[in-house]
């Protein structure tokens, strides 16, 4: 894996990004990656979070820390194992959740309204997702 | 012949009889090859029940991805959240 410095300087600020979510009041990202489990019974909900939620954010930190020692190796290039790919990827995936609903994407026809840096942005880690996909292609069961 | 009287199912059996659902739902972000991904990895579906399964999420707006025990189906749903799908849970 070997990433161009203007990658590397996109994919760093990722976790940044993702550090910030829940930093102010009503983060549609926060909302976002924090969605309701029981839709019709919040006292359910708020057990299932109350249970879940430190065991998803460390999960979630891991990768983070995971991608962010990938990205800077990465600039010289290296070899990530299939876990650290892993992870780079669903940071990837946490990374486009965050931005797309900081930036109003709710529905299909929302990307016709974006900016077309904030498109590109969106579209790029898109690429980086298909990319690691192809590389971390499933037995069939 | 006299008909059966009916039978009241305690709630305690209904929630331990009845399977929960793990449901996933659509959203604008995720890509389809990444959905159906996961639900390869996290359920060993093939890939033509993973792209069934992601088509119906993608159409429909939802998918029921796994059933089961309300314990296996809390835990379906995280793993499902960890990799960024909204999963909710019915009975």
């Amino acid at each position: 894996m070997k990433l161009e410095p203007d990658e590397v300087e996109f994919l760093a600020q990722v976790p940044l990004l993702l550090a910030d979510v829940a930093s102010f009041a009503e983060d549609p990202a926060a909302a976002r990656l924090e969605v309701p489990v029981y839709l019709d019974d919040p006292e359910a909900n708020t057990d299932w979070w109350r249970l879940m939620k430190g065991e998803l954010v460390s999960s979630r930190n891991a990768d983070r820390s995971a991608f962010a020692l990938l990205v800077e190796a990465a600039a010289e290039g290296t070899v990530a194992s299939r876990l650290e790919a892993e992870a780079f990827l669903r940071v990837l995936v946490e990374g486009r959740l965050a931005l797309g609903a900081r930036l109003g994407v709710d529905t299909d026809d929302d990307y016709e309204k974006l900016d077309p840096a904030d498109l590109g942005a969106l579209d790029y880690l898109a690429q980086m997702q298909v990319l690691l996909l192809a590389c971390l292609d499933l037995p069939d069961a | 012949m006299v008909a059966p009287a009916r039978i009241e199912v305690p709630d305690e059996v209904r929630e331990v009889d009845v399977p929960w659902n793990v449901v996933v739902w659509n959203d604008p972000v995720n890509l389809m090859d990444y959905v159906v991904w996961v639900l390869r990895k996290l359920f060993g579906h093939p890939l033509e029940e993973a792209t069934r399964l992601m088509l119906l999420v993608h159409n429909e707006g939802r998918a029921v991805v796994s059933s089961g025990r309300r314990e296996s189906a809390e835990m379906d749903c995280y793993r499902l959240h960890q990799h960024g799908l909204w999963a909710t849970l019915e009975q």
